[in-house]
């Protein structure tokens, strides 16, 4: 495959003022031709391809492969590539169609693993949580390794799968895949360039792995500082973001400035002009805004107003405290929490709290500040315009083109995550409700103060939330299974296929699964069942899989429950009945969400308006209700799914249920 | 219950929502031009009429009502 | 011009330059839109006097609050409506009391979410009329005014833009924000931005008027998402052009939406909603964008350079490629690469490498600095024949591009020229841009985007050198026997007239109907045809059916008496085997005219513009290619001239390839006649010519077949 140069291609290379420590170690394809280098000088052991093609350097720029103006050191270098007004390129392996241009230095120096080990300290900033972070790293195995430190033989066990994997990793030679661009770039030091990356305008990029691939390339932009870390496929870092001992996962964007140390970004997260300090976050975690600060927190699909600040000191113990914001929920413009808190799922946090609050119980809520309290109203959310918004966006705005999804997402907006935590709501407001006399304004619970007016109408709420839940589970089911032809089919159709136990459910930043399923794979893990990276994806993804069977197997225990029907005897008046509720409660809660889109600026309804979200959500909400009335507005679809549910009915042998 | 004892009472619990003199709550008095209730304090006090006549209402219709005098009828309705 | 925009032309005044603002319903809560829109005007600075009017609160911002509208002591020229919709017609009767005249209604809930809120908003212009009051809204965004004699932003947009000189005003409130944000990061300014929301009272075509008179304002781009007055519409930006010679810049969504009906007609299947849209805008001088960086493109060309004398524009470049695309892109423009004269030509040479291209576009070649660039533009600003320049540079190494920049401001400082640029690239590029920016210099990212806002601009100088021809109104037509015909076919519950009885009433607008009649026997048809003269054309006349030929109920070239009665007898069995159902009124025969050119007229009414003219070649050419160009009716001779010239097959009625000239004098009386019929007639929904026959000039056209669609 390579060869010497011959005399008179080292002959033609020194007139074209090229030089090499020793051509003896200077290889080359048996078609090379000598013609497109110029100005370069070659050491260490060099081996070159053809460069005959042009190549698309850039947007509208062509320009001929071929090596020039460059110092190229210890490096394979494919066909098809440019190498142009580069000081220093050494101990890289170079794929096919290449370009890299007016570049610093690009260099391996020593053994390194490219960034894949590095323990990052998400969450808790004084450490305790290290996250070892690698270039396969899912938003579900950072979970385990973060959240389930108390287990300290899983954790072993884990840690050491994760070494072996990045032990393979080490090494003193770098690689730039194939049709990678290096571009007007200071530094590029131990770092893995993935195939079909851009890298164009950087400063410094040092010790690190940029994933890519042809399906979803990866982009670092304009004076990009970055250090220990790794980039995923589909992401883009650009406008001076600067990163160290940093994760982004795939199809993140990172940039406009925005600063990130000791975190972890999973799939699709967005981060402009503010700040990270050992933040963990999960998919879809989105900070938009200037002075916008997040430390020592876990977030997932949330959304962080303008400002949005925390604290995690105490007075004199240090570093120490974390937070947790569950699921879809979002901070008001200027909110500030002082960690620890503990915010529930789909929640709204506005103004600032300095009284550690827990309102893990009471998902749904608006969480205010009044005269210093953190004054919690439950419920509130469940019926926004906002909410219902979240729910439809997050599987539109899955960017990942690698068709190698690492994070595994769900996206079912009522899971029996959220099911539950609903169901404990409802327990703790009828607890509160009984428990607090009629002089008292609020009730309070872990830091939380909740109007006791509100504890009623907020379990009802909770309540509906949880009827319209069990209806919708049991109305996809059957119309999903097409005909039904009698009752008997309706049963095996409704008959749960999965067991149910009594275990409850977790959300692992996406990935909602029992309980009972993450103990086994825990003890598998550390029984060595699961012995590589590979395995556990595997196992993850099952769970991933299973969870439509198990969620309705779950949903079925719940119906008979709290309607004492059991869906593989049903009756067809249960099942009427089922269907009924199910229709009035759904328009109900759809009646509700228009009153919320015609409501107006005042504390509850700017929620449904997008406070706290990104600009881009703000502008959509804007724009689906206060867009003119022939728009395909928000409401004008709502209003449709009214008449549509109104109409819908189904035909069980020769019977029609559910007509209204 | 007669018609002014509802009255009465509607008044005494808006003042003690709303926070605000009974003296100042006329009789068509708009819960948002003339006594400033945003959307929050609405539900409060739909769920402080509850509490205090011990009803059940359709908090769906009970938004929509106005004014003071419209809620005396609202809730006279349950009664 | 009514009572109510003479008003509103009044109160826009206030609304913009208002002396002091009680803001209604607002509150201290941050984040919320009636709390941040105090927080705004707070923060801009406005040059006046500031009053919260909360029912609670008895400060807000450290400024006294007042329950009421009417508690407020001073009088107060503007009011901010932000209560919730349910009571902001409380608010608006207070204003009305308190003598307030203008007010921006920001609150939502109106007739954007159904019947409950068309009702309420009504309800608030009953109020507006009640006590003369003009606002803005309701549900928008809000007004900013820049002109630091106000420095107004009664809105919640995050952003306070630059000054400028350029309007904008949009329906959209969201696209609002992203504009603002779009052109703060290209440092463009506004003049006024303005969010207007439902439109309920004061409208698009108000704010136009008023802009007109503007001293602050050179450009106005509007986003519109509907229209609901396009004569107004059209009017208003005619008059603006014409009388301020400020242009207007229109971005209209819905562009792909499926307007074009599947009618009876022809007209209507090929006139869809945004063809339309595209034609009455032409006509009236505005500039139709496709995009926001459209609008934003053109837009700067027209706030920060010269108009173009002509179409004639020389390009300077350090690498060829990039001119190549320019000049590809500038050609499909419609504009046209100058020839140097020996002067300039000349002075290239002594100034310019010799590897250097001295024709147009001149190549100073990728190692120029700023020295060649410098003899470039300003060799070409002195030829005569040049009239607008495209200044291209790619960053090469030795380019020394801030002073490039530099060199650029200068020259274009000096000349009465335009020139705009194109810097390629980003990072590298960068300060360089900004310098163009600061200078003024219309920027593009791409050269190629030169090139539509140049043409647009010229297009702009052209239109307003133009004179405004009032539309000819024929005096001998016969408005009411048209009247009587159709109101007895509506009568009877008739809506297509078939081509006998549509003949009859453009005839009576003194349109050339061929010779024809209906007969009804053997023998009648017999003596028709002699009367009328050979050759004759013999058709089936059945208001069921619309396809004549494909019933074998059309026959040609019936050259004789006997001819034409065996032909009677023929099309009547042909009619009777194939469509046995058919109710047959005759055989209708008209004089074939055996040399002319078909063409196709015809009128459709638009919901937006009202009656729309086409006019188009026959056959093919409007079958196929879909080469028709439409006006909105009223149209003056010179539209209608140009209507048929700027047909793509124009130069078939032109004299192409050895033919002579047709009478397109005809064609445009025969176009404005129905022009005419269409406005008089309101009834006629749709209306086919087709064909009209045309002859060579001087020989007159004949209307060969039409027909009619009538609405009540």
């Amino acid at each position: 495959m390579y060869r010497n140069l011959s005399d008179s291609e080292i002959s033609i290379l020194e007139q074209r003022g090229c030089s090499a420590d020793d051509w003896g170690t200077v290889l080359v394809k048996d078609n090379f031709s000598p013609g497109p280098i110029s100005n370069a000088h070659f050491a260490g052991e060099v081996k070159l391809g053809v460069f005959k093609e042009k190549l698309l350097v850039e947007k509208g720029i062509s320009k001929a492969s071929g090596i020039r103006n460059s110092h190229v050191e210890n490096c394979t270098i494919g066909d098809n590539v440019l190498i142009s007004n580069v000081n220093s390129l050494v101990n890289y392996d170079i794929g096919d169609n290449v370009a890299i241009e007016n570049v610093g230095t690009v260099v391996v120096h020593g053994e390194t693993a490219f960034g894949n080990g590095t323990e990052i300290e998400v969450l808790n900033e004084g450490g305790g949580r290290e996250l070892p972070i690698f270039d396969r790293l899912s938003a579900q195995t950072a979970y385990l390794l973060v959240v389930y430190r108390h287990d300290k033989s899983f954790i072993e066990n884990l840690e050491k799968l994760i070494r072996k994997y990045v032990d393979k990793k080490r090494s003193s030679r770098g690689s730039i895949g194939e049709n990678a661009r290096i571009l007007n770039t200071v530094s590029v030091c131990n770092v893995d360039v993935g195939s079909y990356s851009i890298v164009s305008g950087a400063s410094n990029l040092e010790e690190g792995t940029i994933v890519s691939c042809a399906e979803d390339p990866s982009i670092i932009g304009e004076d990009v500082i970055a250090k220990d870390f790794i980039i995923q496929s589909g992401s883009k870092v650009d406008g001076g973001a600067v990163i160290t001992s940093t994760f982004i996962g795939q199809g993140a964007q990172i940039g406009k400035q925005y600063s990130s140390e000791g975190s972890a970004f999973f799939a699709n997260c967005e981060a402009f002009h503010g700040e990270a300090c050992s933040l963990f976050a999960g998919p879809y975690t989105v900070t938009h805004h200037k002075s916008t600060l997040l430390i020592a927190g876990m977030f997932s699909f949330y959304n962080a107003g303008s400002g949005t600040n925390q604290s995690n000191h105490m007075y004199k113990l240090g570093p120490l405290h974390q937070g947790i914001v569950e699921r879809g929920s979002k901070t008001g413009s200027f909110s500030y929490m002082l960690w620890p808190c503990h915010v529930g799922a789909f929640s709204v946090v506005m103004d600032k709290h300095g009284a550690n609050f827990d309102t893990s119980e009471l998902p749904f809520s608006y969480i205010n500040a009044e005269d210093g309290k953190s004054v919690v109203t439950p419920a509130m959310n469940l019926f926004t315009v906002g909410t219902v918004r979240d729910s439809e966006k997050w599987p539109k705005r899955d960017r990942r083109g690698d068709p190698d999804k690492l994070d595994l997402i769900n996206f079912d907006f009522f899971s029996p995550y959220i099911v539950e935590k609903i169901i404990r709501g409802s327990e703790l407001l009828s607890e509160l409700h009984e428990s607090t006399p009629k002089t008292k304004e609020f009730a309070t619970h872990k830091g939380a103060y909740i109007n006791r007016l509100m504890l009623r109408t907020a379990r009802r709420y909770y309540d509906l939330a949880i009827n319209v839940y069990l209806g919708e589970k049991v109305v996809k089911r059957l119309e999903k299974s097409g005909d039904l032809t009698g009752m008997e089919k309706v049963r095996e159709v409704l008959q749960p296929k999965a067991k149910s136990d009594d275990s409850s459910w977790l959300d692992l930043f996406g990935l909602i699964v029992p309980d009972s399923s993450i103990s086994t794979l825990m003890d598998d893990i550390k029984s060595g069942k699961i012995s590589s990276l590979d395995d556990l994806r595997r196992a993850l993804v099952q769970l991933h899989e299973a969870y439509e069977e198990e969620a309705y197997s779950w949903c079925a225990d719940l119906v008979e429950k709290r309607l004492g029907t059991k869906v593989g005897e049903i009756t067809i008046e249960e099942l009427t009945k089922i269907i009924t509720d199910w229709k009035v409660n759904s328009i109900k809660l759809k009646n509700m969400v228009l009153k919320d889109a015609e409501k107006e600026f005042d504390q509850l309804s700017r929620i449904g308006f997008g406070i706290g979200g990104d600009e881009d959500t703000q502008i959509r909400d804007f724009e689906a209700i206060r867009g003119t009335y022939e728009d395909n507005s928000f409401v004008k679809s709502l209003k449709q799914e009214i008449e549509d549910m109104k109409a819908k009915t189904f035909t069980i042998g020769e019977e029609t249920l559910g007509e209204m | 219950m007669e018609l002014s004892e509802v009255k009465l009472k509607v008044k005494q619990v808006v003042a003690r929502v709303l926070k605000t003199d009974e003296a100042d709550i006329s009789d068509d008095a708009n819960f948002i031009f003339d006594l400033g209730a945003d959307s929050m304090q609405s539900m409060l006090l739909i769920a402080a009429f509850e509490e205090e006549f011990d009803i059940e209402m359709d908090v769906e219709k009970a938004q929509e009502v106005q004014t003071v005098g419209g809620a005396v009828e609202f809730i006279a309705d349950y009664l | 011009m009514g009572k109510r925009t003479d008003l509103h032309k009044k109160n826009l005044q206030t609304i913009f330059y208002p002396e002091s603002v009680a803001i209604v319903g607002t509150n201290k809560v941050k984040g919320t839109v009636p709390g941040d829109i105090f927080t705004n005007i707070l923060q801009a600075e406005l040059n006046g006097v500031i009053y919260p009017v909360n029912p609670r609160e008895k400060w807000i911002g450290s400024l006294k609050a007042y329950k009421y509208i009417v508690d407020i002591p001073d009088p107060v020229d503007l009011a901010v409506i932000v209560f919730p919709s349910t009571v902001c017609d409380r608010a608006l009767e207070q204003c009305g009391e308190k003598g307030i005249k203008s007010a921006i209604i920001i609150s939502a809930g109106f007739r954007e979410i159904g019947e409950k809120g068309l009702e309420r908003e009504e309800q608030i212009k009953a109020i507006a009329e009640k006590w003369d009051i003009s606002f803005i809204g309701p549900n928008c965004l809000g007004v900013i005014n820049t002109d630091p004699a106000s420095r107004l932003n009664a809105s919640f947009a995050r952003k306070f833009p630059a000054e400028g000189n350029i309007a904008f005003l949009s329906q959209s409130g969201a696209l609002c924000t992203a504009v603002l944000d779009y052109a703060q990061a290209r440092n463009i300014g506004f003049s006024k931005f303005v969010s207007f929301g439902n439109k309920a009272d004061i409208s698009e075509i108000d704010l136009l008027y008023y802009l007109m008179d503007d001293e602050k304002t050179k450009v106005i781009l509007l986003y519109l998402e509907e229209i609901t007055d396009g004569p107004s519409l059209m009017r208003a930006a005619r008059d603006v052009m014409e009388k301020s010679h400020k242009p207007v810049l229109i971005m209209k969504s819905g562009r792909t939406s499926a307007g074009a009906s599947a009618a009876a007609s022809h007209t209507g299947s090929l006139a869809g909603s945004d063809e339309i849209c595209d034609a009455a805008f032409r006509q009236a001088g505005i500039i139709r964008c496709d995009n926001v960086e459209d609008m934003f493109n053109i837009a700067i060309a027209f706030a920060y350079q010269p108009l173009p004398k002509s179409e004639k524009i020389a390009i300077i470049t350090n690498a060829g490629g990039p001119g190549v695309l320019t000049t590809d892109e500038a050609i499909r423009q419609g504009l046209k690469l100058a020839e140097f004269n020996e002067d300039t030509t000349g002075k290239f040479r002594r100034s310019l490498p010799t590897t250097a291209n001295i024709s147009n576009p001149i190549d100073v070649i990728g190692d120029a600095r700023a020295d060649r660039y410098h003899a470039a533009m300003t060799g070409v600003c002195q030829d005569d024949n040049v009239d607008g320049l495209f200044v291209i540079l790619t960053p090469q190494s030795m380019t020394d591009i801030e002073k490039i920049a530099e060199e650029i401001a200068k020259v274009a400082n000096e000349s009465r020229k335009p020139i705009y640029t194109s810097f390629m690239g980003e990072a590298d590029v960068a300060a360089g841009i900004k310098i163009l920016q600061k200078h003024h210099i219309p920027h593009y990212t791409l050269p190629e985007s030169m090139c539509k806002p140049y043409a647009a601009t010229l297009f702009f100088n052209q239109m307003i050198k133009q004179k405004a021809e009032r539309p000819t109104v024929f005096d001998d037509v016969e408005k009411g026997k048209v009247q009587k015909v159709v109101n007895e076919n509506l009568e009877s519950g008739k809506t297509y007239l078939s081509e006998f009885k549509a003949k009859e009433i453009i005839e009576t607008y003194g349109l050339p109907v061929i010779k024809s009649g209906l007969t009804t026997s053997e023998k009648e048809a017999g003596s028709v045809a002699e009367s009328i003269g050979y050759p004759v054309v013999m058709k089936i006349m059945s208001d069921d059916i619309v396809h004549k030929f494909d019933v074998d109920g059309v026959v040609l070239n019936v050259r004789n008496r006997e001819e034409a009665e065996k032909t009677y007898t023929r099309i009547i069995s042909n009619v009777q085997k194939s469509m046995p159902e058919a109710k047959i009124d005759g055989v209708y025969i008209a004089k074939q005219i055996e040399n002319g050119t078909e063409v196709i007229l015809g009128v459709k009414r638009d919901p937006a513009f009202g009656p729309v003219v086409m006019f188009g070649l026959g056959g093919i050419f409007v079958e196929v290619f879909k080469d028709v160009s439409f006006r909105v009716a009223p149209i003056d001779k010179e539209s209608a001239v140009n209507m048929i010239k700027e047909i793509k097959s124009s130069k078939m009625l032109l004299g192409a390839r050895g033919r002579k000239n047709l009478d397109i004098d005809s064609i445009a009386d025969a176009i404005m006649r129905l022009s005419q019929l269409a406005l008089e007639c309101p009834q006629i929904a749709e209306l086919d010519i087709n064909p009209l026959i045309v002859l060579e000039d001087g020989q007159g056209c004949f209307v060969a077949d039409t027909r009619i669609i009538l609405t009540n």
